[in-house]
């Protein structure tokens, strides 16, 4: 199984425009490069650190299911 | 005196692991292609061999002659309880056809090859991996190439080198006694090594996936 076939997104866009906040604000509350979150935005990540979890659910207060989902067929 | 609580933990420094193959690859191949093509000017322009190109007189050695040594007529050099025999005929032709010639070279020739091309891949490999990194998928390409250059190369160099010069040999004799089957052979060390690195290019695949992972780790 490679690193890219899976069928999770990430709804980090939705979370930052209804916060009103932007990435690079997110980047310096969370402690993670622009670079990096850019890559998980972007759906390009192909994991994601429990540390880095927790400190984005803080920063934008929601769950981890707020941030991440699973995309299935037919849906 | 306390230490201050501050201080960073010691770190090693990060040492290059391609230290020091990179710069013994670097001297061997210069080395090494100097003495080809200074060889091969001595041998085009002057009296030099490279090979057994250019030789004038073609001597092969066969070992399968053994004889006795008549340690009677000999003084006694060896102590008490030491048996001496000789083996093996030097045989040498001075004026040698083409087709002698042509054996004579391949009995040189792909052992040199195989050498000579297995140290220029491996000078690509560790060039490729200075510059793109130790776990990059074009390395792991290359020790797979590298890995079935020398496990086939040990067999099929030693197999025809040996058939040139069994070959050689029986065109020397009144009688000839061909045995093709004894032509085969291989150089244990080298299909050894080959195997090995085809083993360690698998384990390097599982490193670059997981450098991949990590890479893509927010």
């Amino acid at each position: 199984m490679s690193g890219d076939d899976h069928a999770v997104e990430v709804g980090l866009d939705a979370l930052l425009a209804a916060r009103g906040m932007t990435l690079t604000q997110l980047s310096e509350l969370v402690g993670v490069s622009v670079v990096n979150l850019s890559v998980l935005k972007n759906g390009r990540a192909r994991a994601i650190r429990f540390s880095t979890l927790t400190r984005l659910c803080e920063v934008l207060d929601c769950q981890p299911g707020d941030l991440l989902r699973v995309r299935r067929e037919g849906r | 005196m306390e230490l201050p609580l501050t201080a960073t933990p010691l770190r090693r420094a990060a040492r290059n692991p391609l230290r020091p193959l990179d710069v013994t690859l670097d001297v061997l191949v210069k080395v090494m292609t100097s003495f080809l093509v200074l060889s091969s000017l001595t041998m085009v322009f002057g009296s030099g061999t490279l090979l057994g190109f250019g030789e004038r007189t073609i001597c092969v050695r066969d070992d399968s002659p053994s004889f006795d040594s008549g340690a009677d007529h000999l003084p006694s050099l060896f102590k008490p309880g030491v048996v001496a025999s000789q083996s093996g005929l030097s045989l040498c032709v001075n004026d040698p056809s083409f087709g002698q010639r042509a054996l004579n070279v391949a009995t040189q020739l792909p052992s040199f090859v195989l050498y000579f091309a297995a140290i220029l891949m491996l000078w690509r490999l560790v060039r490729h991996a200075a510059q793109a990194g130790p776990f990059h998928p074009g390395n792991v390409r290359r020790l797979q190439v590298l890995g079935w250059w020398l496990a086939v190369g040990g067999v099929v160099a030693k197999t025809a080198e040996e058939a040139a010069r069994t070959s050689l040999i029986d065109g020397m004799y009144r009688t000839a006694d061909l045995d093709p089957l004894g032509w085969f052979g291989f150089q244990f060390s080298l299909v050894l090594t080959g195997l090995g690195l085809l083993a360690v290019a698998r384990i390097l695949r599982m490193g670059v996936e997981m450098r991949e992972d990590l890479e893509g780790t927010v």
